[in-house]
């Protein structure tokens, strides 16, 4: 998995390609811990090039959510593929934060 | 490479292909001597075919002069029965036809011979020409031959006169014209044909008749006459009539005569050319054709030098021959000792081999039965593995569908922790607003506490200038003493706010401590939920594999079943097999044998199949251990 991140001052856009699985979502908490989440108020997420999330890619999607929130942030997540956009509207999560269909 | 290291096949077919050679070197050397030869022969049969035909040519033109010649001097020959023309006589076609052509081919020298032959052969076939324009058919005797008939005539005139003159009737004379002589010959064959070609001669001959047939009956009336005495009468009848006739025939037979001299003067003309021209023609063309004869002779090959060439031929041929036979021996003899010696060693080495694979054929016939015991308690084996597998697979198929059961909750786990996320964030907003809006509230308080303060200094100075005001002020102080006992009491008030807001705070804080805590711990449980609900995922797909691979490992079991009972019947048959084998070893000893007499011959064969006794023994041994 590859994760590609574009911050400005108050907001961030962080680009994943590849698989989200057991190893990509520890790549991917890394990336999260690595931003300067003091100052941000928007995140987005480009979901373009996934291909596939676990459980575990999800549950660190869920923990940046709220640490995003918690801040008076907030997070989208964009070009999600139609498999991975159904799966996350299986979950709801919809109701958590913003999921744009690609 | 050495030739001991060649294969049989390459060195016997090396061995064919060099006596191939030396034969196709033969036969090439036999073809290019035949071909040599045949040329010659063709080249001499063509010379002597010229020289035949010069020779022949030679020949006609003897026989063609010959015939001119007795159209001369035969009298049986009457017509020149020769070819006049000199382009169609047999020689005049051969030269100015192809055959001319091709001998120049042959031999260019006789070029200038055959172009100077054509001009005397010309001239020999005109005076041909010329003869048969000047010749006249004609019995060279005739002339003689009437000539004798005059005076004959002339004779029987004077016999008669006599007769007269004596008086006598005593005649000795041919009374009858047809009778006579001249009468016979008229009336001949010969001359009745000459007449139907001869009109001239015809006429002649028809005046001639009358005179003479009155000449012959005159001599009738005389004699009569003289018998009846009538000396007279037959006198002055002899003088009126007989003379006349006779002068009449005689006449005749002169002209006659005439016909045959000019007749024959153009038989002399033809003599003359014939002596003038033909001859002499005929002499050059003789000359150049003899001439040409020993011109093509020296520049045609000889009948010898072609029998020597075809003795080289044959002696090259026969030394190569000699050669090839030689050559082909020697190749023949060192393959065939080569042969020998690498199949003696074969023979060796197959006897050898026979009794190694009669031995292993009996510990294949061990192994194989062996192998057949081993395979049918395999076989049980593999059947009680076969169930085992079939019941680990059921059990897999459960845990598969097992675990797919947990990823459905593991999806719920997932979707409430997302809405309890949410409220926890939602939770921990609001707090952290309270904490701050606590803090505000404190400021205030103490606002109003600094207000209560002041308010109670300017009460405590209201009270002062009430007092200094004595009873006006009086009511003034009690104002002044209750917005006194009202600052205190706000003052009070706002310690006591403080006080709960202090403890509120504290009690904030505490929560918000406890909502950290229990963010943090639902973070953490959220974070080992979800890796398990990874793990969860692949666990559930390595079910649904190892199920797959199990049913496989199933499938494949019985078909061990199925083989392993395959390789037991084998085994048997391996046995069987085995035992075939040892008698093949056998029979392969056999063969040995019979290529060892094939190699060395009956005797040698005999020699080694009767081996010392004690050799003998070991070598059975060796050779049939099982037998």
């Amino acid at each position: 998995m590859e994760l590609t991140v574009d911050q400005g001052q108050t907001s961030a856009r962080i680009t994943i390609k590849g698989e989200i699985d057991g190893p990509g979502a520890e790549k991917l908490k890394a990336g999260f811990h690595a931003l300067d989440k003091a100052l941000l108020k928007s995140i987005v997420l480009d979901f373009s090039g996934v291909t596939h999330i676990g459980s575990a890619g999800i549950g660190k999607l869920l923990l940046f959510y709220k640490d995003i929130a918690i801040g008076g942030g907030s997070m989208e997540i964009v070009q999600v593929p139609a498999p991975i956009y159904d799966l996350l509207l299986t979950l709801k999560l919809n109701s958590v934060f913003k999921i744009q269909k690609a | 490479m050495k030739i001991h290291d060649l294969a049989i096949g390459t060195r016997i077919s090396a061995s064919f292909m060099i006596i191939l050679c030396l034969l196709l070197a033969v036969s090439m050397a036999g073809v290019l001597g035949f071909k040599k030869i045949v040329g010659n022969a063709s080249e001499v049969i063509e010379g002597n075919k010229l020289d035949g035909i010069l020779a022949q040519k030679e020949v006609d033109h003897l026989v063609w002069v010959n015939k001119v010649n007795a159209l001369l001097t035969d009298e049986k020959v009457t017509t020149l029965n020769v070819q006049t023309d000199d382009h169609k006589c047999g020689f005049g076609q051969w030269l100015f036809g192809e055959g001319r052509k091709e001998a120049e081919i042959m031999v260019p020298e006789l070029k200038t011979l055959l172009l100077s032959i054509e001009k005397p052969h010309y001239l020999l076939h005109e005076s041909a020409k010329a003869i048969g324009d000047r010749y006249q058919p004609v019995d060279t005797r005739l002339g003689e031959f009437l000539i004798q008939k005059k005076i004959d005539h002339l004779l029987w005139t004077h016999k008669i006169k006599d007769s007269l003159l004596n008086k006598s009737d005593n005649l000795d004379i041919e009374l009858d014209p047809t009778q006579c002589g001249l009468g016979k010959w008229m009336d001949s064959e010969k001359i009745l044909s000459l007449k139907k070609n001869d009109k001239a001669f015809s006429l002649i001959l028809d005046e001639m008749v009358p005179p003479h047939k009155a000449l012959h009956e005159s001599a009738r009336t005389i004699i009569s006459l003289l018998k009846e005495k009538k000396f007279e009468q037959a006198h002055a009848y002899y003088l009126e009539n007989t003379m006349n006739h006779a002068r009449i025939t005689l006449e005749k037979i002169d002209r006659a005569v005439l016909w045959h001299s000019e007749k024959m003067k153009g038989i002399e003309a033809a003599h003359t050319i014939y002596s003038e021209n033909t001859m002499p023609a005929l002499a050059d063309v003789q000359s150049l054709l003899q001439e040409i004869r020993k011109i093509a002779r020296e520049n045609i090959m000889s009948d010898q030098i072609m029998l020597s060439s075809a003795q080289r031929s044959k002696n090259t041929v026969a030394y190569l021959s000699v050669f090839a036979v030689l050559a082909g021996i020697l190749a023949a003899f060192l393959t065939v000792r080569g042969l020998n010696r690498q199949l003696k060693t074969l023979a060796g080495s197959i006897d050898d081999s026979a009794a190694q694979v009669a031995q292993a054929a009996h510990e294949i016939s061990s192994s194989s039965q062996s192998l057949a015991e081993n395979a049918s308690e395999q076989a049980a084996t593999v059947e009680e593995t076969s169930a085992s597998i079939h019941e680990i697979t059921a059990s897999s198929r459960q845990t598969s569908e097992m675990t797919r059961g947990t990823q459905e909750l593991m999806n719920q786990n997932i979707e409430k922790s997302g809405q309890s996320l949410k409220a926890i964030v939602d939770i921990t907003t609001k707090i952290n607003q309270i904490v701050a809006d606590s803090d505000k509230m404190g400021e205030i308080i103490k606002t109003i506490d600094q207000i209560a303060f002041q308010t109670n200094l300017l009460a405590l100075n209201a009270a002062v200038e009430a007092a200094r005001a004595g009873d006006a002020g009086a009511g003034f102080a009690v104002v002044a003493d209750e917005v006194r006992n009202l600052a205190i009491r706000s003052t009070k008030a706002a310690r006591t706010t403080q006080q709960l807001l202090d403890e509120t705070i504290s009690r904030i804080g505490q929560v918000s401590t406890s909502i950290n805590t229990m963010n943090q711990n639902f973070e953490g449980i959220v974070e080992s939920a979800t890796i398990i609900g990874e793990k969860t995922e692949g666990i559930t797909a390595a079910s649904v594999e190892i199920a797959k691979g199990l049913e496989q490992i199933a499938t494949a079991t019985t078909e061990m079943d199925k083989i392993t009972q395959v390789i037991a019947g084998n085994s048997e048959k391996s046995a069987a097999a085995s035992e075939e084998l040892s008698a093949q070893a056998e029979e392969m000893g056999s063969m040995v044998a019979e290529l060892t007499r094939m190699v060395y011959g009956k005797n040698h064969v005999q020699m080694k199949m009767d081996p010392p006794s004690d050799q003998k023994a070991l070598s059975t041994e060796i050779r049939n251990p099982y037998t």
